[in-house]
């Protein structure tokens, strides 16, 4: 009977910690998209008054998602370099991945409307990839961790 | 050398840095699918890996990629950050390097809206020689520091005029730089990155008429001194502040002292008595002399 209980408790936390690790994911996920569409409206918004360089407010923009942070950093590093910085992948999808790729490596090689309607373009594409990443957390990374608990005390009870 | 180094094809940047004296290096030429060519002590030759040659088939050739990649890295990847500089034709680089830049001209209604397609750059390194004015300051400073310094491109009215602000501020005057396009100053962050005396004031990227009137309300400066003064407007601008009460020493372009004085913009000055004296710096090739020249005399 001990057994039984103990590998009930055993299987709901290995659920609840795979449910919180997957809804971690999401979150990372939805957050990098809120944090890179924050990020280009700053950019845009630069290109009407201070006209800071890329590499200025890559550097001084506030950024809470560590891969974003890790990507622009990439990036400023690279400018002069002659070939293109490689980014980490990370949680992105490869499409989400290229167009984050293309819309860093991209930015500043255009005057002011050439670069506003470009960046704003390329904040739209990623603003979808972002809806898309935040509705899919709310529906499952949100409730993960009781889905996970649930699942190992479903496993558990096919166990006894 | 960190901005040259940034901006340059490391092919080039690396045959430069291995066989020059960057001390004595002028200019840097690029130009699409041509050789590259450089000044070096005053003198152009084509750059090949090992050295200076004669033999263009020998030389290093910059590409148009090389050249559209010069422009973005001396922008920090930001054209559009620096696109009225691009508009005039240079970018002012970290060190006061300039990068002139040749290529199509994009229009919208008569008004140049942004240069694509470059073809050509110029890169010019400032040099910074302290003491290069001895031999005239007394002079300046007889001639209540009202001075034009000519010359033709590449002599050295710029280090001259960096070094005249430096003597001059050192000594005690209260000296304004308009350095229009931050060459004499080389400011960086807003510091200047070569010495120009400690009560140095430097107003950069302005217009000359914006930087004069600013300095004639807020700055009281006693001696004003700026570069490439060219036609009417600068005449008039030069003319306010010098009935201000402000000193002004400025540089223009002359082939030499004669052709000058035949110019019409140089009538105004002489009308208007800005300056109190005139040099002429003849060119390297010449022998580098700096002379007092009066009225074509």
């Amino acid at each position: 009977m001990l057994d039984k209980a103990m590998l009930t408790v055993a299987l709901c936390c290995a659920g609840a910690i795979a449910g919180y690790l997957f809804g971690s994911r999401m979150k990372k996920r939805a957050q990098y998209f809120t944090d890179i569409d924050d990020f280009l409206r700053g950019f845009i918004g630069s290109l009407d008054c201070s006209l800071d360089t890329v590499p200025k407010i890559m550097a001084s923009h506030p950024v809470s998602s560590e891969l974003l942070k890790d990507h622009l950093a990439a990036c400023r590093s690279g400018i002069g370099k002659g070939s293109p910085p490689v980014l980490v992948q990370g949680y992105l999808t490869k499409a989400e991945y290229e167009t984050v790729r293309d819309t860093l490596t991209g930015l500043g090689g255009l005057s002011s409307e050439g670069e506003r309607k470009n960046a704003e373009n390329k904040r739209r594409k990623l603003e979808e990839y972002g809806k898309r990443a935040m509705e899919k957390y709310t529906k499952l990374g949100k409730p993960s961790v009781k889905l996970g608990f649930l699942a190992g005390l479903l496993i558990s009870v096919l166990c006894w | 050398m960190s901005a040259i180094r940034r901006i340059l094809p490391s092919d080039i940047y690396a045959a430069l840095s291995d066989n020059f004296d960057t001390e004595r290096l002028q200019e840097i030429r690029l130009r699409a699918e041509k050789p590259v060519c450089i000044q070096y002590d005053g003198k152009y030759k084509f750059l090949s890996a090992s050295g200076l040659t004669d033999n263009p088939e020998r030389a290093l050739k910059a590409t148009a990629t090389d050249i559209g990649a010069c422009v973005l890295n001396g922008t920090e990847h930001s054209v559009y950050a620096y696109n009225d500089d691009i508009k005039n034709g240079y970018i002012t680089l970290q060190g006061g390097v300039r990068l002139g830049i040749c290529g199509e001209a994009i229009t919208d209604n008569y008004k140049i809206v942004t240069v694509k397609n470059y073809s050509a750059v110029n890169i010019r390194i400032p040099h910074e020689i302290k003491g290069f004015a001895n031999g005239i300051m007394p002079d300046i400073v007889a001639n209540n520091c009202s001075a034009l310094i000519l010359s033709p491109p590449g002599a050295g009215k710029t280090t001259l005029l960096r070094d005249i602000a430096r003597q001059l501020s050192d000594g005690g005057m209260n000296v304004l730089i308009v350095d229009e396009r931050g060459e004499i100053a080389c400011c960086a962050d807003g510091v200047p990155s070569v010495d120009v005396g400690l009560r140095t004031d430097v107003y950069t990227g302005g217009s000359k008429k914006h930087a004069v009137e600013c300095a004639v309300r807020a700055m009281r400066p006693d001696v004003i001194v700026t570069d490439e003064i060219f036609g009417d407007e600068d005449a008039e601008i030069l003319r306010e502040a010098a009935g201000s009460g402000i000193s002004v020493i400025a540089s223009a372009h002359a082939a030499d002292a004669e052709s000058f004085a035949k110019r019409a913009f140089y009538e105004k000055l002489k009308t208007y008595k800005v300056f109190s004296r005139s040099y002429f710096i003849s060119s390297p090739r010449q022998g580098r002399r700096i002379t007092v020249w009066q009225g074509g005399s």
